[in-house]
């Protein structure tokens, strides 16, 4: 799952930066990729729609580098963790 | 009619929002030719906002687009979105001189379904899906006579924060 997450993010950080998916490292941050605040929100909106999970200014916070939106996302993924009646 | 309207919100029904003319262009940066909105029809603040367009021959950009053919160009529908997109900016948070304008397009992703010709009435609609510090990401549909003619999805930031 992380690996399709991670080849996925890294198509939706293509098509909103027009960067070669080649200079995008897992670990390098996004702002040395030159990756703005807008592009972050522009970003969040679109893994909100096409994982249909809610993020929101904290976890924008989060967008480090691709590892952590790799991590955040899989984390919101995961089924609510089941509830166990004593 | 204040009376009238006064017994509009105590019978529970929604107040009215609507605005005209002069009352949007105490609001926006925008003037002719460049002034894309006639009329507020309602607004929720920061959630959503119903606004006019009337398309007329006289408009100024109908000389070039096209001589033989009127059509309204697609990048002022575009500019009619963000206009009211601003609009509602600047209605949610009325610290306005304070609060920069929201004054440029990050992204724009548009469909158009149907030619707008003079004599239409654009209905645009506005919902916010996203606003973070000065970004704004909105849903935009415009309709003419209720069929869905064009829409957006619209990243926008207020002045001074774009590209920061």
């Amino acid at each position: 799952m992380p690996d399709n997450v991670k080849s996925q993010i890294i198509s939706a950080i293509v098509s909103i930066t027009d960067l070669p998916a080649e200079a995008l490292g897992e670990h390098v941050p996004l702002g040395e990729l030159g990756v703005d605040s807008l592009q972050a929100l522009q970003l969040l909106v679109l893994l909100e729609r096409e994982y249909k999970i809610s993020l929101n200014e904290t976890d924008l916070a989060k967008f480090k580098d691709i590892a952590s939106i790799v991590e955040l996302v899989t984390e919101r993924l995961q089924p609510a963790a089941e509830i166990v009646h004593a | 009619m204040p009376e009238a309207a006064a017994q509009v919100v105590v019978d529970g029904t929604a107040p009215d929002t609507s605005l005209n003319f002069e009352q949007i262009r105490g609001l926006m940066l925008q003037r002719f030719p460049l002034a894309m909105i006639d009329k507020v029809l309602s607004y929720e603040p920061g959630k959503r906002i119903t606004a006019v367009k009337n398309v007329s021959g006289n408009d100024i950009h109908f000389l070039g687009h096209f001589p033989e053919d009127a059509i309204m160009p697609g990048v002022l529908i575009i500019e009619a979105m963000a206009q009211a997109a601003a609009l509602l900016a600047a209605l949610t948070d009325p610290g306005t001189q304070a609060t920069p304008a929201l004054r440029y397009l990050g992204s724009v992703k548009a469909a158009f379904h149907k030619a707008v010709r003079p004599g239409d009435q654009m209905q645009i609609e506005v919902a916010v899906v996203r606003q973070i510090g000065h970004g704004w990401f909105v849903d935009a549909v415009v309709r003419v006579l209720n069929e869905v003619v064009s829409r957006g999805e619209l990243l926008l930031a207020q002045a001074g924060a774009s590209h920061e």
